[in-house]
């Protein structure tokens, strides 16, 4: 479980993140929701430990963020930013691979190469494992990313700890399909004690998948719980100054939402 | 594709690597029996292989042109080996900056660090050396190297600061930050032109152009072992910068403590280039061309791209050094001019491909 606790963080006098108290629980997949500059990014990496200086306590698996050890943490957090732009030639394997570097200094049982070769399958870039990253499309970065992050905790997961992924936006560049196939992917993962944390600006996307919701906006948690307490018309409207209606999609109990 | 042929693939791939870099070594040990061979006085392979390995193998004790031996041991001899590890020190310091700064273009010469540690250099000569005699009554052995590599760190940690905005470095903040430090240093070695005397003249024009030429065992040795000390320290940084290059947060977030990592590239990266400096002078563009054309030969993996750029570095500034011996005979063509004159045109060949290196600029 991920616990953040009062977290606040101001850089050059704006305050960029407002008391914030959430839990993103294990075995579930975590959406932050919000409008562009609500704190969001801010959020994923005041927890990655990406950002210091902030005030407040963030704990992963119960340990304080300050106290955990850099390599065995990375052994079981990984972390997808936005985009990512390498300048130099490395193969789409060899980033993948780099995954194994906390591991290979902290666990005695190694991934095996079939094991990233799984990862890259689930993520369908096997075919392009020789390519050079940098001339790939988005959507394909993003996927070799995601590949990368899943490798990282692997062994971790294998050795039965919990293991926690914070993925900013990674559904921004793909397909409809592929955006489809990741979350049903994290949705099959987190099964074997996972904690997802992700953001989305795709509200139907959250809405079919999402188990629980951080609703940001100005920095600030506005509400936080399972999906289907949270989100409402109302909320949504409000969150999002925008005019929609939250609508039920015939048998099955979704729900999606469509501007008026 | 199988998962038995992503593994076949991964091992193939290191052993053409492994191959690539045997072939390097290969290259360099005959631009080495080169380097001796050719001069003014020509001495033929076979002869220098046969004085080489009589050397270096006590028991073998063959018999030899007499002048050859002097001029294999103490002439040609220190100068080769001055070559091949300045060569190495830049080539390698070259490829740690540029995943330091995630820039390609990163060659000390071109981001201002080998003028940084040429115009401390040229500053103890024109001034220190006078300072430190009136006030000690003598000059320490090696106050000039160390003034050269404190000016190379100076040059690294202003660069440093200035060019990184948010843990990510813009490519050209990063030239243009390299021509405010190179044209700094050049008014201040301007300055002191003026007001030096005939013989500290002669000596700037060596820092300048840069030359192989000042090769003597007794006053090189020292630094040559410092040198070896540095290279063996970056080369095995090959998984955290490869991590480095991918950014510093994706470093971070793999688990490498990014600030001392940052530090000891810095720190071991400025010895390098200072170092080097001290010895023969600014020899430019040898840290950008070698760790490129690696790069084109074994791809950006940097535990092999590091140690394959220090054995190409010897090898490169070989051959520039017999080039700039050869081309005037029997005077001498600073080896900066002959380096410059290949890399300059390289690196606007690398600017005009910037998109396809994956630089925003």
């Amino acid at each position: 479980m991920i616990t953040v606790n009062h977290l606040s963080y101001d850089i050059n006098g704006s305050r960029l993140l407002r008391d914030v108290t959430v839990n993103f629980q294990m075995a579930q997949l975590n959406v932050i929701l919000g409008p562009n500059g609500a704190g969001k990014s801010t959020l994923i990496k005041a927890v990655s430990g990406e950002i210091e200086r902030i005030h407040g306590d963030v704990s992963i698996a119960e340990i304080n963020l300050g106290d955990w050890n850099p390599q065995k943490l990375a052994c079981r957090r990984a972390v997808v930013a936005q985009f990512n732009q390498i300048a130099f030639p490395f193969t789409v394997a060899e980033i993948v691979m780099m995954g194994l570097l906390p591991s290979s200094v902290y666990s005695k049982n190694l991934a095996s190469e079939n094991e990233v070769h799984a990862i890259m399958e689930d993520l369908e870039i096997t075919h392009l494992s020789n390519r050079i990253y940098s001339t790939l499309s988005g959507g394909e970065q993003q996927r070799v990313s995601i590949a990368r992050a899943l490798v990282q905790v692997l062994s971790a997961n294998n050795n039965n700890e919990s293991c926690y992924l914070l993925l900013d936006e990674p559904t921004a560049n793909l397909d409809l399909k592929h955006q489809h196939e990741l979350l049903r992917l994290l949705k099959r993962k987190i099964q074997n004690s996972y904690c997802v944390v992700m953001i989305l600006h795709d509200i139907n996307l959250a809405l079919q998948y999402a188990d629980n919701v951080v609703l940001m906006k100005e920095g600030e948690v506005v509400e936080t719980g399972s999906i289907n307490d949270v989100i409402s018309e109302n909320t949504l409207n409000t969150i999002f100054s925008v005019q929609g209606i939250l609508k039920n999609v015939e048998d099955g109990g979704k729900r999606f939402f469509i501007l008026n | 594709m199988s998962a038995q042929s992503l593994s076949i693939s991964l091992t193939k791939i290191r052993q053409q690597r492994i191959l690539t870099i045997v072939f390097l070594i290969c290259l360099l040990l005959v631009s080495i029996v080169l380097g001796l061979a050719i001069g003014p006085l020509k001495i033929p392979a076979l002869n220098t292989i046969n004085i080489l390995v009589d050397i270096f193998n006590p028991f073998i004790n063959g018999t030899h042109d007499h002048i050859q031996e002097t001029v294999i041991s103490s002439l040609r001899g220190p100068r080769v080996v001055l070559g091949v590890i300045t060569g190495a020190a830049l080539a390698v310091a070259g490829a740690c900056f540029q995943s330091l700064f995630r820039n390609p273009l990163a060659d000390p010469g071109v981001i201002g660090v080998s003028a940084g540690a040429a115009t401390a250099a040229v500053i103890y000569i024109v001034l220190g050396q006078g300072l430190l005699i009136s006030l000690l009554g003598y000059t320490p052995k090696f106050a000039l190297p160390i003034s050269a590599m404190l000016g190379a760190l100076l040059a690294v940690i202003v660069l440093y600061l200035f060019v990184n905005r948010k843990g990510s470095i813009e490519v050209a903040t990063l030239l243009l930050a390299g021509i405010a430090l190179n044209a700094f240093c050049g008014s201040v070695t301007g300055i002191l032109v003026f007001i030096s005397d005939d013989q500290q003249l002669r000596e700037l024009t060596f820092w300048t152009l840069g030359s192989l030429a000042r090769a003597q065992w007794d006053a090189v040795v020292p630094i040559l072992i410092l040198l070896l000390v540095v290279i063996s320290a970056l080369v095995f940084k090959g998984n955290a910068l490869n991590a480095f290059s991918l950014g510093e947060a994706d470093a971070y977030h793999l688990g490498f403590d990014v600030k001392r990592i940052k530090r000891s590239i810095v720190i071991f990266g400025a010895a390098a280039v200072g170092a080097a400096v001290a010895l023969t002078g600014i020899i430019g563009f040898v840290g950008l061309v070698v760790p490129h054309i690696v790069r084109l030969l074994i791809g950006a993996d940097n535990r092999y791209v590091l140690p394959a750029s220090a054995i190409a570095g010897g090898g490169l500034m070989l051959l520039a050094d017999m080039f700039a011996r050869i081309v005037v005979q029997p005077a001498e063509m600073p080896i900066g001019v002959i380096t410059s004159l290949i890399g300059a045109p390289f690196f606007l060949y690398l600017l005009s491909r910037r998109k396809h290196l994956g630089l925003s600029v």
